[in-house]
């Protein structure tokens, strides 16, 4: 997917700027000078990055385009949520050998046979030093 | 007197067995990172950040620091033997690949790696002698200072980014939002959580660190790498003593080129590389032979990333303003161990702040030995392919998002901040910026309505001090300078080496 590198940073801060703006200026109070409110201070920033994004826009000479790679992008987040999922229901060396799985997916080049087992079983062995050795708190087994 | 003192507590504390460990463990890892394509310094410190969370302060501050000076030796090497910069050694490929086409490799080796030596060396010197007298400036600052100071630490994006000013201020200013994020510490009131209660206290610095930096680059990088192909040619690496002579003189020159680069905001490595290599190729004995190959076209470069490398430690140090991304990770790392860097820290935390300088001399000893008689195992990690390294960096983001706060929705949260860092790195935001906000936002929100309760709500009472009108006028100055590079095609195309 290609998308304009020349509007795109401002609608990016417009979008941020309204979405923060409009929920502080309708949840959070004001407050006066002497004493500042939880809204004000958001609000203030919204402001600032909405004329911001306004200005990128304006003073932005780029026609090129971003090429995004949304299969890659798309295999690294399903390779996190796969851990956390597995980590959450099962256990985390499953949620382990759930993330290699599905992020080989990404992998372009040609790997050896049972390459993905031999990367599961070394991190395997690093988690378990980082709970047993390291004493940190992972539910490897749970 | 007073800093043969506090050098002595900094050895101290860095010559304890495991704060060895952890230096040669960072030099080990930033030499590895600096040689390995499409792993910068800092990529793989906010890979580790999460893992720096179960160490001593101390302790992590030494390896991240190991790793960032580190990854400019590495960086060195595989400019020299393979053409491939990745960190900063942009300028050292000139000569440094000319050298080695012309057989010369192990001489190219070897200034690179005795240069970047002096350059360490002499900015350690440096960020002791003059750090104290910075860290006094500590007693002029009330709210009202601090809140000028951060918001002079965010004007400073506009010369931090390697983008435009107007979108590093964007940036910085959805970090800012994104800082706001969970429970207002004036009023208690949960803000813009959007009813997850795992958000009431803020997103986490490693979350934002791994999403916009370390796993952005990742899905970057797999669009399209390249697999290395390692130099495996035999080379001398002892030089004559002519040859030896040549590189003293243009390594010092580097050195002080390269300390003062790194002290001012945007100054990074390839600025000092830069610098180092205009001021040789002007006074040097040899200023003819640079750029086909010489000797002094490698060194001066060399010592000036490397000394770059550290006194850019003393900003972040003596007034929390980073001035890079790296400076930004370990702002972020030092705030997630409850230490604000700024006016005072080295007054509060001497052992980690001289501690860090003292390690600084032990990992040059650690990068010397690395990367002079060692090199030629260095060059072997080149035949390590990607589809090994990969799944070892998720593995580590992962593992290291949970265990901050053994929170597995953490790692739900580093989805979701992976997009929108891939599409701000796709779209030519740097995301340096946004880190600066993040931390520096709610401190200066906090300090902000201090001074105006305290100056019931005039805001004349912000220039109360003359610390107070010495840092308006220079957040003015900070502006100009910013609006001029936007004018400026010289300014633009600056930040296009990076």
């Amino acid at each position: 997917m290609n998308i304009s590198k020349k509007y795109a940073p401002g609608l990016i801060f417009i979008t941020v700027a309204l979405t923060f703006g409009i929920t502080a200026a309708f949840n959070y109070k004001f407050g006066t000078a002497q004493r500042p409110g939880a809204a004000l201070f958001p609000i203030a920033v919204s402001v600032l990055l909405f004329l911001v994004g306004l200005a990128s826009i304006a003073t932005s000479a780029t026609k090129e385009l971003a090429y995004l790679d949304l299969k890659a992008l798309a295999i690294i987040v399903a390779g996190l949520v796969s851990f956390a999922v597995c980590t959450a229901y099962i256990n985390m060396a499953v949620g382990i050998a759930a993330m290699v799985y599905v992020t080989s997916f990404a992998i372009k080049e040609q790997t050896p046979k049972y390459q993905n087992l031999k990367i599961i079983a070394v991190l395997l062995i690093v988690a378990a030093a980082f709970k047993y050795a390291l004493g940190m708190n992972l539910p490897l087994w749970k | 007197m007073e800093i043969i003192n506090n050098l002595s507590m900094g050895f101290a504390t860095a010559l304890t067995l495991q704060n060895l460990m952890w230096c040669m463990l960072g030099c080990v890892i930033g030499t590895t990172i600096g040689l390995l394509p499409g792993l910068g310094p800092v990529v793989t410190i906010s890979l580790l950040l999460p893992l720096t969370y179960h160490m001593p302060t101390v302790s992590a501050i030494i390896m991240l620091a190991g790793i960032y000076y580190g990854a400019m030796y590495g960086d060195s090497v595989s400019a020299i033997t393979m053409k491939i910069p990745h960190a900063a050694s942009i300028i050292t490929c000139i000569d440094g690949h000319q050298m080695h086409l012309q057989g010369r490799t192990g001489l190219a080796l070897f200034a690179a790696g005795i240069s970047s030596f002096i350059g360490g060396t002499i900015a350690a010197v440096l960020i002791g002698a003059i750090a104290v007298p910075l860290g006094e400036v500590a007693f002029l600052f009330g709210p009202a200072e601090y809140s000028l100071l951060m918001l002079l630490g965010l004007m400073c994006v506009g010369l931090v980014t390697t983008g435009n000013f107007i979108n590093g201020l964007g940036i910085a200013c959805v970090g800012i939002l994104l800082g706001m994020v969970g429970t207002d510490v004036n009023s208690g009131m949960l803000r813009f959580t959007a009813g997850i209660i795992e958000l009431a206290d803020g997103i986490g610095m490693v979350s934002i660190a791994l999403g916009f930096f370390g796993l952005a680059e990742i899905v970057k990088n797999l669009e399209n790498h390249k697999t290395a192909i390692a130099f495996g040619g035999k080379f001398k690496l002892i030089p004559s003593w002519a040859d030896f002579k040549r590189i003293i003189p243009s390594a010092l020159r580097g050195s002080a080129v390269g300390s003062v680069i790194g002290l001012l905001p945007g100054g990074g490595a390839v600025m000092a590389q830069f610098g180092a290599y205009v001021v040789d190729k002007k006074f040097s004995k040899y200023k003819d032979e640079i750029g086909h190959g010489s000797i002094e076209g490698v060194s001066a470069p060399c010592a000036a990333d490397e000394a770059a490398a550290r006194t850019s430690f003393i900003p972040l140090m003596t007034l929390g303003i980073p001035e890079n991304a790296v400076m930004a990770l370990m702002l972020g790392a030092l705030t997630m161990k409850g230490i604000q860097p700024g006016p005072g820290m080295i007054i509060d935390h001497p052992a980690l702040f001289w501690g860090l300088i003292a390690s600084m001399w032990i990992g040059n000893v650690f990068l010397l030995i690395l990367n002079v008689p060692l090199v030629r195992f260095w060059l072997s990690i080149f035949k390590i392919p990607y589809s090994l390294l990969f799944p070892g960096i998720l593995f580590f983001c992962c593992v290291g998002t949970y265990s901050v706060n053994s929170n597995i929705n953490d790692v739900y949260i580093v989805a979701a901040l992976t997009v929108t860092g891939y599409l701000f790195l796709k779209v030519g935001l740097d995301a340096a910026p946004l880190l600066l906000g993040f931390i520096l936002g709610p401190m200066l929100e906090e300090q902000f309505r201090r001074q105006m309760i305290i100056g019931r709500g005039d805001l004349t009472s912000f220039v109360h001090s003359n610390t107070a009108i010495v840092l308006v006028s220079i957040i003015v100055i900070v502006i100009l300078v910013g609006l001029f590079r936007l004018s400026t095609p010289l300014f633009k195309n600056r930040f296009n080496v990076q």
